[in-house]
């Protein structure tokens, strides 16, 4: 676990070991994590963004190196503000496995640990408030309007990275259902389905990314 | 130099050429027609010499009346009066008419003087009054005595008196005044002395010579000669004069032109090491250049220029500066001090602006930190100690504890939106393009079109554009059309579709930027350097 701030490192700490994580190393500092994750072998990592020297994205990249280099581990990136830009490159650069969270979550333990098991389970994690955000209806008319009340609802669970059966589990729909539900969703913003999980979020959000008008710029990176 | 009028723009005669020629061409007239009307024609030199001096005059006269009308209405009436006062005889005319001659004829040397002067000065008045004083200097000139006929035509002659002596006298003043009158009108045309004196001698000398009709004709035909020779050194001496003076005033329009003391300096001493400094004390910086940077004292030989008291400039030179400084370079000097304590002054301001507006933007930016490092952190702790205490509380104390809970998210929340509106760190992260979408995306704004370079700028100038759209697309019903380029090194950003802003807080940050801000009624164009 890697957070430079004493408080938030013992919340975390604190909060994870209530709900029967073992947490093997909490660091302040990005070559300890590093040095950490090699010699620990942990299951999972848990990093801040925001970290010394330049108090930018040091998190970030630091996260990017370890499923660089062990991409077996699951890892979830907490931060104070989430944008869509930081999941966008986070989900680019990494195959699966990763997470993207506020840090509010560390007062939900049950997300915190859903989250942590759905990254070890090699799945892809998006804050709710990001997709909500994402999906808020905007000024500028766009397909998007032409969903559906549950068609909006399967697409917010495909953009956090749920599979189509935890999908249907929350809907309580089956999961054909929510296959039906994605392909109509898919055809109808123009956007080719892929199977693999984390490309199917990073469509996902990509799309909802993109500027709404249509003869605009490439969507921003 | 500037010409004042349609007038000048054409090509001048010198003036002393002017009236050299009309006492030419009324001598000449004077002195050669007769004869030849007369068909009396001597065989001495004097026809020939009359003849140049008629042909001359006419050549000139003609190019003056081509060329200078309102000097053409001078000469002619200056030639009314020669003809009237001159010509008409004293014998045989009506009286009036004898009157007018003798009234007119000593008005001829003043309007040959005013001709003469480009400005008629003091002097040139007084010789014009004198000229109407002196109606009795023609007996000066016309003494009586040698023509009996004139004795009878005295009395009857307007405003000539018969007593002889006191006609003299008279006579004697108004000669007096005639000459003062030239001497002052020459005074008042500065540096211009000789031809001047020149000029009026001519004139004197050739209005004796018409005078000299009445004597035998080889007495006026060496007067005629002396008054042609006279006119003609007159009038080349006085185009030489002329041709240097323009070229000195070229000289000087040069100078002036080139706003610089320096180089008007550099030439009038022959030293091309010269270099002038100017000292601005009282803004903290000692010596400033031209260009208002501020510079060491040189280690070469300085001389201070002191006007009133005040150092104005110092210049450093390897020749020793002699002589006193010509006062229109002393002007120059102070002129470009002022502009070097201008710019000296404009560069303070530009800079002591710029550090504002980094400086508020590093507070906003360390009120961010500080809010996302202190203040969060520990309501974060809140909430973890309190989901904690929830889990092992009992039952009765757990609805408290999950309100005191959600109170804690809440301000978990609001912090966040309070940082992020302070400084929005994806901004300095990522650029304006995810900046912008962002804002558009959380629905706090409506950009309908957001097309900007992906280059990135300096802080202060994303932030500035980032205020800019920001404020644009808030004062705006419709979602705002946002479109930029970089023009060379300069941030090119137009937001269409938003009504003028209401403060000038904007104006003054773009301005600070070095950048500048128009508005228009439905769209704001921000031009700023991209550094």
């Amino acid at each position: 676990m890697l957070e430079d701030h004493l408080l938030t490192r013992e919340g975390i700490v604190r909060t994870l070991e209530h709900v029967g994580v073992e947490v093997v190393a909490a660091v302040t500092e990005v070559p300890a994590f590093l040095r950490a994750v090699a010699l620990e072998a942990p299951d999972a990592v848990v990093a801040d963004v925001r970290l010394p020297p330049t108090f930018t994205d040091e998190g970030l990249r630091a996260v990017k190196d370890v499923k660089r280099l062990y991409p077996g581990v699951g890892a979830l990136v907490l931060s104070q503000y989430v944008e869509a830009e930081f999941a966008m490159g986070l989900l680019e650069q990494v195959s699966g496995g990763v997470g993207y969270l506020l840090k509010d979550r560390v007062l939900d333990p049950e997300t915190l640990m859903d989250s942590l098991r759905r990254v070890v389970a090699g799945q892809c994690v998006l804050d709710p408030s990001l997709v909500a955000d994402l999906l808020r209806p905007r000024r500028v008319p766009e397909p998007l309007a032409t969903l559906t009340e549950r068609e909006v609802e399967v697409l917010q669970g495909i953009a956090e990275g749920f599979t189509n059966s935890a999908i249907g589990q929350r809907l309580f729909i089956s999961e054909r259902t929510v296959e039906v539900h994605a392909q109509r969703i898919f055809a109808k913003l123009g956007v080719t389905e892929d199977p693999q999980v984390n490309r199917r979020v990073l469509a996902a959000v990509k799309y909802l990314l993109a500027p709404p008008w249509p003869d605009g710029p490439s969507s921003p990176r | 130099m500037t010409r004042s009028s349609a007038e000048h723009a054409l090509p001048r005669l010198p003036r002393e050429l002017v009236a050299a020629s009309y006492v030419v061409v009324g001598s000449g007239v004077l002195i050669a027609l007769p004869p030849l009307v007369s068909g009396l024609v001597p065989l001495d030199a004097a026809p020939l010499v009359q003849g140049l001096a008629v042909g001359s005059s006419g050549v000139s006269l003609l190019l003056v009346l081509v060329r200078c009308p309102r000097h053409a209405c001078l000469l002619m009436s200056t030639a009314l009066c020669a003809v009237v006062g001159l010509l008409v005889p004293l014998t045989g005319a009506t009286a009036l008419l004898r009157g007018l001659a003798v009234a007119l004829a000593p008005l001829t040397i003043p309007l040959a003087a005013r001709t003469i002067v480009d400005r008629p000065g003091r002097g040139v008045r007084l010789m014009l009054l004198a000229g109407v004083l002196a109606g009795p200097v023609r007996s000066l000139f016309y003494d009586p005595l040698r023509d009996l006929a004139c004795f009878p035509c005295l009395p009857s002659a307007f405003a000539v008196l018969p007593d002889l002596q006191r006609a003299d006298l008279l006579a004697l003043v108004g000669g007096i005044l005639v000459v003062l009158g030239s001497l002052a009108a020459a005074a008042a045309e500065r540096g211009r002395l000789l031809p001047r004196l020149l000029a009026v001698l001519l004139i004197v000398v050739a209005v004796t010579a018409v005078m000299a009709y009445q004597q035998p004709r080889g007495v006026s035909a060496s007067a005629a000669t002396e008054s042609l020779l006279l006119a003609l050194a007159g009038g080349v001496g006085r185009i030489g004069t002329l041709l240097l003076g323009r070229r000195r005033l070229r000289g000087l329009a040069t100078t002036v032109a080139a706003h610089s003391p320096v180089d008007a300096l550099r030439s009038a001493l022959r030293d091309p090491s010269i270099e002038v400094y100017y000292p601005v004390a009282e803004e903290g910086v000692a010596l400033v250049d031209a260009d208002g940077v501020a510079t060491r004292s040189p280690a070469r030989p300085t001389t201070a220029i002191v006007v009133d008291d005040q150092q104005i400039a110092l210049v450093a030179h390897d020749r020793p500066l002699s002589n006193p400084l010509d006062p229109n370079v002393l002007l120059l000097l102070a002129g470009a001090r002022l502009r070097a304590l201008l710019a000296l002054r404009a560069a303070e301001l530009t800079r002591s602006r710029a550090r504002l507006v980094a400086r508020a933007d590093a507070d906003a930016r360390a009120l961010e930190s500080d809010l996302h490092d202190g203040a969060q952190p520990h309501l974060l702790g809140l909430g973890v100690e309190l989901r904690l205490a929830l889990s092992s509380a009992a039952a009765a104390d757990h609805s408290v504890l999950e309100e005191s809970l959600d109170d804690v998210q809440e301000c978990i929340s609001a912090v966040r939106e309070i940082s992020h509106g302070i400084y929005p760190a994806l901004l300095s992260r990522a650029g304006l393009t995810p900046a912008l979408t962002a804002v558009a995306r959380r629905g706090a704004i409506g950009i309908g079109v957001l097309d900007l370079p992906s280059a990135r700028a300096s802080e202060v100038v994303e932030r500035t554009i980032y205020l800019v759209v920001i404020d644009a697309a808030l004062r705006s019903a419709e979602p705002v059309q946002v479109t930029g380029w970089l023009d060379g090194s300069t941030f090119d950003v137009t937001v269409v579709g938003s009504p003028p802003a209401a403060d000038s807080l904007l104006y003054d940050r773009v301005a600070a930027t070095g950048g500048t801000m128009q508005t228009t009624t439905d769209r704001v164009r921000v031009r700023i350097p991209f550094a």
